[in-house]
């Protein structure tokens, strides 16, 4: 089951996962975001907190996000769990996304 | 410790890979490896099975299946996928570089180096189907 809640914060889009992100439902990830993005919304928080398990169909879906609104916007994520940030490591994505500690950090950065 | 086998047979269907996750999860667990390595097993056989559906039953496995063999024994627990497509070795796949640039990242290809991190050895044989063997030593 995945869980996206999408609310506006300041004129920033934070988007709230829960569950588990496969590739049985990652698109539906990278819709919600596309979605954003293709509205204007181009400065996102990813709060990923909530999401115990993500596999690379989730990452995929992250990275196209990011090319999306790169030069213009961000996605910047919050609190990934540990497993989260092992895979996000392994693909070497914690050098190319801007991850905070808490969604409140994450949303003062903008 | 004895030799161990389970084994399941899932569809070749994406919303079955959850099935054969949870399957080896509690087969790692049974054989005593510690919460990340079976974590580590699960999202190893989550990218092998995406892969086998995606690309060797190119989404249409409905009629198609993959089994999965959880072996424990004193010094690893192993697990084999079995599956029907045709004769491809994933590993001989050049692996994508975690230090790509965004601008030069493609989106596909990280499954299987997933894998080659996630397991301590991973081989692939063809005995009239394919078979990915990936093995998770244990720490002594």
């Amino acid at each position: 089951m995945l869980d996206i809640n999408v609310s506006i914060e300041q004129q920033i889009t934070l988007v709230e996962v829960s569950g588990r992100i496969d590739s049985m439902n990652a698109h539906q990830l990278g819709e919600s975001l596309s979605g954003e993005i293709d509205n204007g919304h181009i400065h996102l928080v990813l709060d990923l907190s909530k999401v115990d398990y993500m596999s690379s169909a989730g990452l995929r879906e992250i990275v196209s996000a990011l090319k999306k609104v790169q030069g213009q916007g961000d996605v910047r994520l919050a609190q990934p769990s540990p497993r989260v940030r092992e895979v996000l490591e392994m693909a070497g994505l914690d050098s190319i996304f801007r991850i905070f500690a808490t969604q409140a950090e994450a949303l003062g950065s903008y | 410790m004895m030799s161990q086998e389970t084994r399941i047979r899932i569809p070749g269907l994406l919303e079955q890979i959850a099935v054969a996750c949870e399957f080896v999860g509690n087969a790692a667990h049974q054989a005593g490896l510690d919460e990340r390595a079976a974590y580590h097993c699960q999202l190893a056989v989550d990218e092998a099975c995406t892969n086998i559906i995606e690309h060797g039953y190119q989404l249409k496995g409905g009629d198609k299946v993959i089994d999965v063999i959880c072996q424990a024994d004193a010094h690893a627990f192993t697990i084999i996928l079995m599956d029907d497509s045709p004769a491809f070795n994933p590993l001989l796949r050049p692996s994508p570089n975690p230090a790509t640039p965004l601008h030069e990242r493609t989106t596909g290809g990280w499954g299987i180096y997933f894998i080659k991190q996630l397991m301590d050895e991973v081989r692939y044989a063809w005995r009239g189907r394919n078979q990915l063997i990936m093995v998770k030593r244990r720490r002594m």
